[in-house]
């Protein structure tokens, strides 16, 4: 992104003069582009800042099987309901500044992605822990609250016939998506689709909105709290116990059984251990996907990032082994392999975006 | 020839780490390295090994279709499945030295092996013995190519 070019976009977007003050990009941010951006409006003299988050395909494509579009109707919907979400301001299918790439843009807002600390060896980090827990199954339970219908998300996601139908549909659904995207044939993985569709959970929890990838490195925080949910591409309506486990770690800050608890006191309704153990092992399965589809533009050199290798390629192969390894497991045993073979990369990182 | 492309390779990575990772204070740079350390970690293990690994699971995976063979002509539901295995089986194998024809040889292989799984009822057949032999395979293809896997991707990804 070239403050150069976009100076003069976001001049002709708001209908005031834009003098751009700050330009970053949100890091790590591999799956999707996220440039924070700070500016003056107005005359020179008297310009007010202000700032906007821009959003955009990154080059190669986004590692997620999911068009921006389909996060920006995210966002409009969020937007019109309690729960704390950046104002989404535009979008744009194919603006000159990112050379044809979609992009939207929504307001900043003043937090990071990432707490510093958090992983401290200290009574006050080990506190703080059970603090960020707590916040995160509170605002996560709220969430799952929401009448999706009353705010329109049925009209955009496909929406599960009930509660029974719902686990069915999450594995059909990516298992189709899998068979478009995937690289190579990867006969352990159909076998893992396979053990999936053994153990599908009987019921959804509650056919709630569910954000997909959740918890630290996806939200912007300000002191402890949530106070923007953010990144919405794998949002979707399902079973909640999937936003529990795709929740980049966030069980590991404290005492699991406990933050359940205090998730289901504000939600209203439990959560069944065999949901979670499936959503934990699910994971690592669509977690897989979306790496291996990040690295087709790799395949055909379009786009030659050396993380579209590490990450599609290396990634992928690690992905493919313990999905191998949890072929003779049951349920329970294999989400406790899952998390313990996928160390949080968030936890420790020393990064800030809004 | 020495130095060995391993060698080099490990040299090149323990310069860069050494010399230029703590000199990069842009992010997005220290983590392109990052992701170029790894690779050529990566690459320093499947030079050396690629081909092995290459040429023992071929002969592995085609003994395990030819043994099915019969058991798929054996039913008239599997008929489709013969003939894909047949064919995987047909073509001749590449010399051990070429590494592209063996990958790409390998690739016909898992094809097939995915397919036949994908099949309801191949989890019984002839008592689900073509199964087991196809879960036991895909365990040995697994231990067989572990070490061009791990510890090397299994870092920070970025």
């Amino acid at each position: 992104m070239d403050a150069g070019r976009l100076a003069p976009y976001l001049t002709d977007k708001i209908g005031e003069p834009v003098r751009i003050v700050g330009l970053s990009q949100a890091f790590p941010g591999l799956s999707r582009e996220t440039w924070l951006v700070r500016f003056k409006k107005g005359s020179e003299t008297a310009g007010k800042e202000a700032g906007v988050v821009v959003r955009a395909d990154s080059q190669g494509g986004p590692f997620v099987p999911v068009p921006l579009f389909y996060e920006w109707q995210v966002f409009v919907h969020v937007a019109r309901t309690p729960i704390p979400v950046a104002k989404p301001l535009w979008f744009d299918a194919s603006p000159e500044i990112t050379d044809g790439r979609p992009l939207f843009v929504r307001e900043l807002v003043e937090g990071t992605t990432l707490l510093p600390g958090l992983a401290d060896d200290s009574d006050e980090a080990a506190e703080r822990r059970r603090r960020v827990a707590l916040e995160h199954a509170e605002k996560l339970a709220a969430l799952h609250r929401i009448d999706w219908k009353t705010y329109g998300f049925d009209a955009f996601m496909d929406v599960p016939a009930s509660a029974e139908d719902a686990p069915r549909k999450e594995l059909m659904h990516w298992w189709r998506i899998w068979e478009e995207v995937r690289t190579a044939s990867f006969p352990v993985v159909t076998e893992a689709l396979h053990w999936f569709e053994q153990l599908l959970p009987k019921r959804a929890a509650h056919v709630s909105l569910c954000k997909g990838q959740n918890g630290i490195g996806e939200e912007i925080w300000r002191n402890d709290k949530i106070v923007a949910f953010s990144d919405w591409e794998l949002a979707n309506i399902g079973d909640p116990c999937q936003d529990l486990a795709l929740s980049q770690g966030m069980l590991k800050l404290w005492d699991r059984g406990k933050i359940i608890a205090h998730y289901e006191r504000a939600a209203g309704f439990s959560l069944p251990a065999e949901n979670i153990a499936f959503y934990l092992v699910w994971n690592a399965f669509k977690s897989m996907l979306v790496l291996n589809n990040g690295l087709r533009c790799f395949l055909s050199g379009k786009y030659t990032g050396l993380a579209r290798a590490t990450l599609g390629y290396g990634k992928v192969k690690v992905y493919e082994h313990l999905l191998g390894a949890i072929l003779d497991m049951d349920l329970e045993q294999a989400a406790e392999f899952i998390v313990q073979g996928q160390p949080n990369p968030y936890h420790n990182k020393q990064v800030t975006g809004g | 020839m020495r130095p060995t492309a391993p060698e080099l390779m490990a040299a090149i990575v323990e310069s860069l780490e050494r010399q230029v990772a703590p000199n990069l204070q842009d992010k997005w740079a220290a983590s392109a390295l990052r992701s170029a350390t790894q690779l050529l970690n990566h690459l320093a293990i499947r030079i050396e090994r690629e081909g092995r690994v290459l040429v023992e699971d071929n002969r592995d995976v085609r003994h395990v279709l030819e043994a099915a063979l019969p058991r798929l002509a054996a039913q008239a539901e599997f008929f489709d499945l013969r003939a894909v295995v047949e064919k995987a089986l047909s073509d001749p194998e590449p010399s051990l030295q070429d590494t592209a024809g063996l990958d790409a040889r390998n690739e016909i292989y898992q094809t097939a092996v995915e397919l036949l799984l994908r099949r309801p009822g191949m989890r019984t057949l002839d008592g689900s013995s073509v199964y087991e032999s196809l879960r036991d395979y895909l365990h040995r293809r697994l231990q067989r190519e572990y070490p061009l896997y791990f510890p090397v991707f299994t870092h920070p990804p970025f």
